[in-house]
């Protein structure tokens, strides 16, 4: 009847610790893609072009995932492409959180008029229709890493607004707050020292789940062709291009969506796992 | 000639609003109404009263912790009831709390050393060096070892942690301090335990208590006064002594029936002594005397005319009709 | 013991908490007999309200393992019941009332709704004739205006009245045991003499036996019959109220009676427990006192005491317990 401390600890992390491991995989991927790539991305094999995986007749295991219609290594292809949806998707993270848990912050703290204007500003943004926004800002303001940067967190800061608003209303009310500010002190020092800390581990659940999301945002902006630029391969890119090509290639679409879809799935496990951790009344 | 009082409060009112909506018209509740007190240098006052009679609400007051709507509070003769800011946030060194609850009153992501250096970085202690000194004397006089102050809240018992609580209330030497309901969190065993280290301390640094308790039994011995608070007014105040002996309001002698002891030979209660239903809301509290609808004594002049203050000597007033006009015989 | 209404012998329970296992109720044995109230004392995680769930069987099964030599209330054995038993043996045998009557209570469904189910489970009563009888209970327990108050939600009740309301509950299918589970401490100290009051009439005029637990050693005073006194998961004494009340001969007995609330005693000759009650993970090889205990000994340190009959009939758990003449 008795188990192993460490047969628990796997059978109840299991999930989590599956999709941290993924993510961990796609992130040296990323990082070492030189190395672990047999081709670079950008290099075309006109002999091969349009070559199917592996395991299918007509492929070689000189392209382990195929090609696509330039002879380009579609394995290559997705480990570089890691590198662009996972520097957007932490970019966003970090921007979005900052924007935010900033508006979260405040809002919950202050309550009263600062509290309903930045409500307004939250529900004004969710109310807007996100894609129409996004084109509108990369045609006018133009493409590129740092704007696509940009308007995905804009599409994920309302995220940690909300729930770090919902977060510092309850920690607000805490005794220890009370008993700071009857100690006397100053407010500035209630919000670093008191509030944040007790509101951070929310923050960190938030931003598994929108890493995920700003992943999925960017391989939707890159497929309608207001991501980043095309001669650096993102997945989303991949899936445009690929589009063409459904009827007698569907690996160039089925590469670059599994990888996304897996990520994505990675980060939502990771996010859920955490939830569970960090939420006193799961834990106990 | 001698020293001022260290709280005066004159009138203190304190209302709570209630949320106004579209079909109800704002509600104003007074937590705390009319009450007249002053806490001497050196003394223990202990308030005592059930759920809703405002004896919390009246000690925040007294610290400006909540807003105060008439009335005012001198505190060592000078009048802190318009206080702000800066100025208000340096009298706070001088008048310290103590929450109920242990587990609630630490930030758990501070450690014991840094919630007890907090209050002295927040007053201008420049000397950084002079900080730890000073946290792990406090630590042992609050009877805790000074190696627990890189522990973190979680890592404590209820006890510790009160104790740990009470080592930041008393680090800057408040003149003052207000203890909320700190016993009624912990186990029996422990209370007795605490209550001995507020003497011990009270006697260390010459404090003065403000004790709040829904406890009566357990303050007769420990309270030099006590004050018996109903639906936010006091209705009896005098020496722990005096009221024991001869106390004056139906309330505080039903208060005395109804605390269980632990001696099974002890009288049993008059039923005259002792109280038919429920508390009534604060939000709407009963005309005449507040205490009318649960009074065994109760008169038809109860129901229309507040009763005032009867000064019974010694300090002792109560307020009730019966002290004033008794009623007539047969 | 033929006359039992609860008997419990030899009473485990454990809990799976994080990764590591507690200990919450050793070898608890103790009984009550018709008519008689019992007050199980103790401090929090002494195990007494564990002891009495485990008795309704109201533990989550997955996260415990309860063992007993032999557990029954009024004849029927609880220990291997199936759940669909347990419904029939709950209520009409046994009731329970809880600390806090808010949580207990279904916040949907009106007083009188949640009166009336047991009877018309257990009693078969119809309808109409389960309102009668709740109504009745409402007006029995002290509810003013129980015609009002019956179509009532819990919510719309104050704390005292909720507490009534669990125990119209708890009384309306006339259970042979009533396990009242700290049911006054949330209420203010009048409220909580009257409720006290309430339920002692009713449990003398019906004749049911009850085990009232509560951390409070002066409310059992004119209470109790019997006390038993838990610490750290054991019975560390049993006997009667009277006698235990002039003379414990457990030092944490002594210990908790010299800690309680008095109005009585100067407060300087008050003296408290030195120390805190254990870690309930932690396994102490001795006497799970003997940390805080003035009288230990060595021996204590390193065997656990076994709660041995005396000559009264009085049980203790004590190498060197206190006689009569140094209380």
């Amino acid at each position: 009847m008795r188990r192993s401390a460490t047969s628990v600890f796997l059978r109840r992390n299991a999930l989590g610790l599956l999709g941290l491991t993924i993510l961990v995989i796609v992130a040296l991927a990323a990082i070492f893609a030189p190395w672990v790539a047999p081709y670079g991305p950008a290099k075309i094999d006109l002999m091969a072009r349009l070559a199917p995986p592996a395991w299918i007749d007509g492929g070689s295991l000189k392209h382990l995932l195929g090609t696509d219609n330039l002879g380009r290594d579609i394995l290559s292809r997705v480990i570089y492409g890691a590198q662009i949806s996972l520097s957007v998707g932490a970019g966003a993270v970090v921007i979005g959180a900052l924007i935010g848990s900033f508006i979260g912050l405040l809002s919950g703290y202050f309550g009263g008029i600062v509290d309903a204007a930045l409500s307004f500003l939250v529900n004004v943004q969710l109310a807007f229709p996100f894609t129409l926004l996004a084109i509108f800002l990369l045609s006018t303001f133009g493409g590129g890493f740092t704007s696509v940067v940009v308007v995905v967190a804009l599409a994920t800061w309302v995220n940690y607004a909300r729930v770090v608003r919902g977060q510092v209303m309850s920690v607000k009310n805490q005794e220890y707050v009370e008993a700071a500010k009857s100690v006397g002190v100053p407010t500035d020092r209630i919000l670093r020292r008191y509030i944040l800390p007790n509101a951070f581990s929310s923050i960190i659940v938030v931003a598994s789940f929108s890493m995920a999301q700003a992943i999925l945002t960017e391989a939707a902006l890159s497929f309608l062709g207001v991501g980043i630029g095309s001669a650096t391969p993102s997945w989303g890119t991949m899936l445009n291009d690929g589009r063409s090509y459904l009827q007698n290639a569907w690996w160039m679409t089925a590469m670059p969506g599994v990888a996304t879809a897996l990520t994505v799935l990675a980060g939502n496990l990771c996010g859920d796992w955490l939830q569970d951790r960090i939420d006193p009344r799961l834990r106990k | 000639m001698s020293a001022p009082p260290i709280i005066k409060a004159m009138g203190l009112t304190v209302e709570f609003r209630g949320r106004r909506s579209l079909f109800k018209p704002e509600s104003v509740v007074q937590a705390v109404s009319n009450v007249d007190l002053t806490i001497e240098q050196g003394e223990t006052l202990a308030v005592v009263g059930e759920s809703g009679c405002g004896k919390s609400t009246l000690g925040r007051a007294l610290l400006r912790s909540t807003p105060i709507a008439h009335g005012r509070v001198e505190f060592k003769g000078r009048d802190i009831t318009r206080l702000s800011g800066r100025a208000l946030r340096d009298a706070r060194s001088q008048f310290q709390m103590i929450f109920q609850d242990p587990y609630a009153s630490l930030n758990p992501k501070m450690s014991i050393y840094e919630t007890l250096a907090e209050p002295l970085l927040v007053h201008g202690a420049t000397d950084r060096a002079s900080i730890r000194p000073q946290v792990l004397d406090m630590l042992s006089a609050a009877g805790l070892d000074p190696s627990f102050a890189e522990r973190y809240p979680h890592e404590f018992s209820g006890g510790q942690r009160q104790r740990v609580a009470i080592a930041r209330a008393a680090i800057l030497r408040p003149d003052f301090i207000v203890c909320d309901e700190p016993l009624s969190a912990l186990d029996v065993s422990l209370q007795l335990q605490i209550l001995k280290l507020f003497t011990a301390l009270k006697q260390q640094f010459s404090l003065t208590y403000l004790f709040i308790s829904h406890d009566l039994a357990r303050v007769f011995g420990f309270a030099d006064r006590i004050a018996v608070m109903y639906l936010g007014k006091i209705v009896e105040i005098g020496t722990a002594a005096d009221l024991y002996r001869a106390p004056a309001h139906p309330y505080t002698r039903a208060l005395i029936a109804a605390a269980p002891s632990p001696n099974p030979h002890r009288d049993i209660p008059p039923a005259a002594a002792t109280l038919r239903g429920d508390i009534p809301s604060p939000a709407n509290p009963p005309k005449g005397c507040r205490f009318h609808t649960r009074c065994p004594q109760v008169m038809d002049v109860c129901k229309t005319r507040e009763p005032t203050m009867s000064d019974l000597g010694n300090g002792q007033r109560a307020a009730c009709h019966l002290l004033t006009q008794p009623p007539m015989a047969g | 013991m033929s006359d039992a209404v609860l008997s419990v012998e030899g009473l485990s329970v454990d809990f799976a908490v994080g990764g590591s296992i507690i200990h919450a109720v050793r070898d608890v044995s103790l009984s009550v007999a018709q008519g008689e109230v019992l007050g199980l004392v103790g401090e929090s995680g002494s195990g007494k309200s564990v002891t009495m769930l485990s008795v309704v069987r109201l533990l989550d099964a997955r996260r415990t393992a309860i063992t007993a030599r032999a557990m029954s209330v009024d004849g029927h054995s609880i220990l291997d019941l199936r759940p669909r038993a347990l419904e029939d043996v709950r209520g009409p045998v046994v009731s329970y009332i809880f600390q806090d009557p808010l949580t207990a209570l279904n916040p949907l469904l009106t007083v009188g709704r949640q009166i009336s189910e047991g009877m018309r489970r257990h009693k078969g009563l119809s309808r109409t004739a389960a309102r009668a009888r709740a109504l009745d209970l409402l007006r029995r327990v002290g509810i003013p205006a129980p015609e009002l108050r019956i179509n009532q939600l819990p919510h719309q009740l104050s704390g005292g009245m909720r507490q009534r309301v669990m125990i119209a509950m708890a009384l309306a299918v006339e259970p042979k045991l009533l396990i009242a589970d700290e049911p006054t401490t949330a209420l203010d100290v009048t409220v909580q003499a009257e409720i006290v009051r309430l339920v002692q009439s009713i449990q003398r005029e019906q004749g049911m036996a009850m085990v009232w637990v509560t951390h409070d050693l002066a409310l059992l005073a004119r209470l109790a019959d019997r006390v038993v006194v838990m610490y750290a998961g054991r019975i560390v004494e049993d006997a009667l109220a009277e006698a235990l009340y002039d003379a414990p001969a457990h030092p944490y007995t002594a210990g908790l009676l010299a800690s309680t609330s008095r109005i009585d005693d100067p407060f300087s000759e008050q003296e408290p427990i030195p120390g805190a009650p254990p870690d309930p993970r932690v396994v102490h090889p001795g006497c799970s006192f003997a940390p805080r205990c003035s009288r230990a000994q060595a021996r204590c340190q390193g065997e656990v005491p076994a709660l041995e009959i005396k000559a009264d009939g009085r049980r203790v758990a004590c190498f060197y317990p206190l006689t009569g003449s140094q209380t």
